[in-house]
């Protein structure tokens, strides 16, 4: 921890941050383009321009060292200038396309230009025009709208580890252009949109289909692998558009692959609404008895699948079954890429499509055997009931040799073929916790509201005990 | 309360001599009457306007119903920029935007125009919000103000019933 005097004031900061960091901890605040603090240092947009005392000429912030005794000026008339001079610079050739723009609203441009801005333009000639062009399966980019600040071919190079951007040209025909003759194909495609700070490059799955500020953020976590990125959910009339990234600095997480980003459709069309009995729907009251009456007279029961639940949801599933006073047998890895430890697909995803595998772990929810000796037993007719949350139900399980209940927030195959499956709230409807790859436990708000009356799977295994447990009334008396 | 300080803000009409007569201030009231009488019977100044064969004249600034303008060039304003439909009071209106091909470039100037621009004239308050706030020169509440239907479905405007049929001045302007 250093002493650093911001205008006048002085201040204690972490030495080993990048003064534009340091500064914002402390409540100030330097406008920057190019800086992101998981990639390298540029100095490209000179947006973060400052006075350091002792020198004559305006410096970077971002390219300044954190030093003891260093001496700052944020709010002179000098650094007013630089500032409005850059922004005069900037939207020289940038294009008047803020109606038609998708970044409208979230766009660091508008915003820095609002703020440090001058208000009207000098610039009487006629802007540079290049048509727009899609580089990758999911990306479009607007060349007019660039301002060349090299965020996303450093987060190729240095995260991805591909290069297929570059900057050709130079001064005033700069452009950001593919440099192989392949479109763009990885899983980043959405985090390089983001990470633009202005609307020149676009994703091609959510381009128009709304505006930033309708949406409702909640906080919450990715579905998509066990590396349980940090996410803000956009939810607007009750639907998912999209999901956006939350910055989490302790766990160093900045970005957000295109599987977790762009797998949503799930949670808004094709649930699940309804108790099914061999695809057809029916009310819980006539197939909750045919369940409780399996687990009466069952010798053993299992319960697959729930990697997708939360925490909570799995601790009171493991309360409640312990209630039954039956053998129960809780399998959680249900893939074989659960059983060891997660492997990286590329620097986010893993191979574990599931959120909560080691959650579940560690509240318990395993077996001695896999998931192939359950199949087995339950074939040979030692399990009478088997449980599946969330999963397909496992290849090799026989029809008729016991009841099979599919838990499920979509109408998939499982479900068609179940027995009988009960619907489930999805995991933005609730709220709890995942614990990630690292153990990390992470919280995550609801996000939407779900159909009225729908169970998550906690409350269907509570209704279940509640069932087995209540007493008949005993009536007494002449009548 | 002890009445100090009380000054009179309002007097009383008092009657003059003459006015305490009762035939004088009869005549008076009548007399008024007969001016009337006279106006409208044979002077032909009625305030009764004979709609719909005559209509009345409305400002310039008169809020009507809603129409989508066009540029010189017959091509169509509205790029589906949504501040009209962020503004509305009344969540009147609503746009989906659409990707312009290179099909209908003659049609649409920008790379994003309104697929569907619908406006439930029950909801609108034709407060010209929307007006105000497009950036384009849009949308203009310049038509007339006679709207009546008999069923729900003819009062939400679509986009084909607000278009102007042919371009318009190099600026939005109303009619």
């Amino acid at each position: 921890m250093v002493t650093i005097k911001i205008d006048g004031k002085e201040f204690k900061v972490d030495d080993k941050k990048n003064l534009i960091d340091a500064v914002k901890e402390v409540g100030e605040d330097i406008p920057y383009f190019c800086y992101h603090p998981a990639l390298k240092i540029v100095g490209m947009c000179r947006m973060c321009l400052i006075e350091i005392e002792g020198n004559p000429k305006i410096q970077a912030a971002c390219n300044t060292p954190v030093k003891e005794g260093l001496s700052i000026i944020t709010k002179s008339a000098r650094v007013k200038e630089a500032r409005e001079g850059t922004m005069e610079f900037l939207l020289a050739n940038h294009p008047l396309d803020c109606p038609v723009c998708d970044k409208a609203g979230e766009c660091d441009l508008q915003d820095n230009a609002f703020s440090s801005g001058k208000g009207v333009s000098r610039f009487e000639f006629n802007k540079r025009n290049v048509p727009q062009e899609e580089i990758g399966e999911n990306l479009l980019i607007n060349h007019n709208r660039c301002i060349v600040c090299y965020r996303c071919v450093r987060f190729e190079e240095e995260k991805v580890g591909e290069s297929n951007l570059g900057l050709f040209e130079r001064g005033y025909h700069s452009l950001i252009g593919l440099a192989k003759d392949k479109l763009i194909a990885h899983n980043y495609q959405g985090a390089l949109s983001d990470i633009c700070p202005t609307g020149a490059l676009l994703n091609k799955k959510t381009l128009f289909k709304s505006r930033v500020w309708w949406y409702k953020t909640a906080k919450s976590v990715c579905h998509g692998c066990s590396t349980g990125c940090n996410v803000e959910t956009n939810v607007r009339d009750n639907k998912m558009y999209r999901y956006m990234t939350r910055e989490n600095r302790e766990q160093e997480m900045y970005f957000l692959c295109d599987k977790g980003r762009f797998d949503l459709d799930w949670i808004n069309e094709n649930r699940l609404q309804s108790y099914q009995e061999k695809g057809l729907p029916v009310e819980s009251s006539k197939v909750i008895p045919s369940i409780l009456s399996k687990i009466k007279s069952a010798n053993k029961i299992a319960i697959i699948g729930g990697a997708h639940e939360s925490n909570e949801n799995l601790s009171v599933i493991l309360e409640e079954a312990k209630k039954w006073k039956k053998t129960v047998i809780t399998e959680v890895r249900v893939i074989d890429s659960q059983y060891e430890a997660p492997k990286q697909v590329d620097f986010l995803m893993t191979s574990d499509p599931h959120p909560n595998t080691k959650g579940a772990v560690d509240l318990g929810f395993v077996s001695s055997g896999k998931i192939s000796d359950i199949v087995t037993d339950f074939n040979k007719g030692e399990i009478d009931l088997l449980i599946v949350i969330k999963e397909n139900i496992p290849e090799g399980i026989q029809q008729g040799k016991g009841l099979v209940v599919v838990l499920h927030t979509n109408i998939t195959a499982s479900v068609k073929d179940a027995d009988i499956a009960v619907p489930i709230k999805a995991f933005t409807e609730q709220s709890g916790t995942f614990t990630n790859k690292k153990g990390v436990k992470q919280e995550f708000e609801t996000a939407m509201n779900p159909v009225l009356g729908m169970p998550s799977s906690g409350d269907f295994f509570r209704r279940l005990s509640l069932e087995l447990t209540r007493k008949e009334e005993v009536l007494v008396g002449n009548h | 309360m002890a009445t100090i300080n009380v000054v009179n803000v309002a007097k009383r009409h008092t009657f003059k001599w003459y006015e305490k007569f009762y035939f004088y201030s009869i005549s008076k009231g009548l007399g008024i009457t007969l001016k009337h009488f006279i106006k409208s019977a044979f002077l032909g100044k009625r305030v009764t306007l004979e709609y719909p064969e005559k209509k009345r004249q409305y400002s310039s600034r008169f809020r009507g119903m809603h129409s989508l303008k066009r540029d010189e060039q017959g091509r169509e304003r509205c790029t589906s920029c949504f501040c009209c439909m962020w503004i509305c009071p009344a969540d009147a209106i609503y746009i989906e935007a659409a990707e312009t091909t290179p099909a209908d470039q003659h049609l649409h100037p920008e790379d994003k125009y309104a697929k569907t621009f619908e406006i439930d004239l029950l909801r609108c308050i034709f407060c010209g919000l929307c007006e105000e706030a497009c950036p384009k020169g849009a949308i203009y509440l310049d038509g007339n103000g006679e709207m009546a239907t008999d069923n729900r479905q003819d009062l939400i405007l679509t986009k084909e019933r607000m278009t102007d049929k042919f371009g318009g001045p190099i600026i939005g302007q109303r009619n």
